[in-house]
């Protein structure tokens, strides 16, 4: 493809923004049957306990994929209008609707866990799950598995390696861990989208600095998918920015973390792609230790609101000493010698308890700053988020040097 | 394609059977899931108010697509492993995906509608929305809007070149009804009568986009509507109901009799006056017809008109009398298998007239 597809791209974009407009517009118009259906929640950092509609994701993943189903012969007319393709790009075609197919079962089964209120364990089935047309469509266009060694390694592992069946396991954990990831630096009005908003414009960019380079249409394959994901997102920030009127559920963050594994997978980005999730792999690291419940985690581990000061402090995970186990235990002891988490113990009518912070991003940050407003921690996240996007950047266009030839 | 994709079919029919036991089993695993959730309905047609989940058709169709998921490569296996593929066949790997798309999006749409109880007009644009990957991938992939004129209309209209080979057509079909029947299967043991779970409007979305893909995909779809015989008298029957001619109540199933344990026909009750002049005509017209029976008196609120809403299965109970449930579903689906069976002889026999065949 010599030119770059202007039109194609353009119609994109004004879909995407005519998404926006549609998004913004039918958030509201649904309230009613959200609330009819009992799919609300209550914001625990507010004092009133207004019903707030939610699963909202739902309502931006149908317009995406409208969008979407719309633009599918956008960019393949140029071969019946003007008949300008030597024979039909059938592979391009492919991956345009197995992309889909794995978002729209996403978004569906996301949906579904809203709903039902599935189990932990579903949250990483229901993801593998609906990668398995990406995969497919993976294997049957490409089917390949060899990664280019980084330097460092070469000595050890040659050149290229074969990954095989690997490589599969990889696509399919893409998908679970950014859903995954998305979903637990959560909490606090606007995080969950804010943080997409900040990935896809990260991705975006990213993308356009590449369309000069020799992966072209990989590059203009993400974008398809990006600037819609963008402008439907932004229309559920407005409804869901500070202070929430809508909060976007788990359907949201299964949509978003699969939307980026697909462009991150067929783009051939994936490793960049990781690079834009540097806070969601330090909150993961950080929550290890609940998310395993070698420290014992609660159902909630947003930060906890003060009534008399207004201001967002830590939350606490209190539990009876003796019941830690021995890696537990040390854990604790290594964590408050590095400062990184405030272990407190005591005694009340129960017994001698331990208590330390809840292991997340977000109560870290409090832990830094002390405590502040909802509104301004969201946005130093955000500015985190932004921050990390700047590192990847560098990381990519000038430390890549230490890895790879470019 | 030669020879006949055993392989490939007998995997499909391996899986399908597979999502047999699994639509089996989910069902009542996930049933307090439903009811929490506040998803659940009543038997209107039961003494006991028992609460029975709803939407199970969410089940059977998430089996349907993981089914057909772990299926995507297995057609095209021949082209890996023996090479056996002058170049890969991406028509019909682009027919599988954007099938299954279509068919996603319905059953994720269908399920928003049980969820959130859209509207009516919903019920219309949902399914046009699912069906836009299917109109592109034909679009695309045949561009092909020519038919093949029937034998009378050829003086006025020519005749035009049908398709070729047919064959995988129906193979593409059967890929997808097969893991459709016994996904099916496996709801239908749970709601036969008496129904521990309803399908839901999930359930009908699914199966219609379904149907709709194999015959639009597999270049059948006359045929296919001939299967749809009793659905198309029904539907004509309840027209008038339809778009409030006549006035068409929330629910038109039939009503027990509680003394007997069978159901009768239910009636829509109007004042008489309230009537417009097409829906007058049209009661006198069914009256005389004897197709629905129709009834006058004077209560309270002065003078009033009853008439059975008009459905097939009212209809049916207007030929019988009052019937036991179970008994009206049998009748009603031998009523299918038989409509069935015609469909087979005018699409064998009588076709001649109309085609060449």
């Amino acid at each position: 493809m010599a030119a770059a597809p202007a039109v194609p791209l353009l119609i994109n974009l004004g879909g995407s923004l005519l998404g926006f407009v549609a998004t913004l517009a039918l958030i509201p118009a649904f309230k009613d049957h959200f609330l009819a259906a009992r799919l609300f929640g209550e914001d625990l950092n507010k004092a009133s306990r207004r019903p707030v509609p939610e699963a909202q994701g739902v309502i931006s993943g149908a317009v995406f994929l409208i969008i979407l189903f719309c633009f599918i012969p956008v960019p393949f007319l140029r071969c019946f209008v003007e008949e300008q393709c030597a024979a039909f790009p059938h592979d391009e075609f492919v991956e345009l609707i197995g992309s889909l197919l794995a978002i729209c079962c996403m978004i569906f089964l996301g949906f579904a866990d809203d709903v039902l209120n599935l189990r932990w364990r579903h949250k990483l089935l229901l993801p593998t799950m609906a990668s398995l047309p990406l995969l497919m469509v993976y294997f049957t266009n490409f089917g390949n598995t060899t990664i280019v060694v980084p330097k460092p390694f070469r000595l050890l592992l040659g050149m290229h390696l074969d990954l095989g069946i690997l490589y599969y396991v990889y696509m399919g954990m893409l998908a679970v861990f950014c859903t995954n990831a998305i979903n637990i630096l959560a909490g606090i009005n606007g995080i969950e989208a804010g943080q997409s908003l900040v990935i896809a414009a990260s991705i975006i960019v990213f993308n356009m600095v590449e369309l000069n380079g020799d992966y072209r249409d990989d590059h203009i394959f993400s974008l398809y998918f990006m600037i819609p994901f963008f402008f439907t997102t932004l229309g559920l920030f407005y409804h869901n920015w500070y202070p929430s009127r809508v909060f976007v559920g788990d359907t949201f963050c299964y949509f978003a973390g699969m939307t980026f594994a697909v462009v991150g997978i067929l783009g051939h980005f994936s490793k960049t792609m990781l690079l834009f999730f540097i806070p969601q792999l330090l909150n993961f690291l950080y929550s290890l230790p609940q998310l395993f419940h070698v420290i014992p985690c609660p159902r909630h581990r947003l930060p906890r609101l003060n009534p008399s000061t207004g201001k967002l402090e830590m939350s606490y995970s209190k539990f009876k000493t003796k019941s830690l186990s021995a890696l537990g235990t040390n854990i604790l002891k290594a964590v408050k010698i590095l400062h990184i988490v405030d272990v407190r113990s005591g005694t009340d009518e129960d017994g001698e308890y331990t208590e330390c912070n809840n292991m997340t991003l977000i109560n870290f940050v409090i832990k830094l700053i002390g405590p502040t407003h909802e509104r301004n921690l969201t946005l130093l996240l955000l500015l985190i988020q932004v921050l990390g996007s700047m590192i990847a950047f560098s990381i990519r266009y000038q430390l890549v040097r230490l890895f790879y030839d470019v």
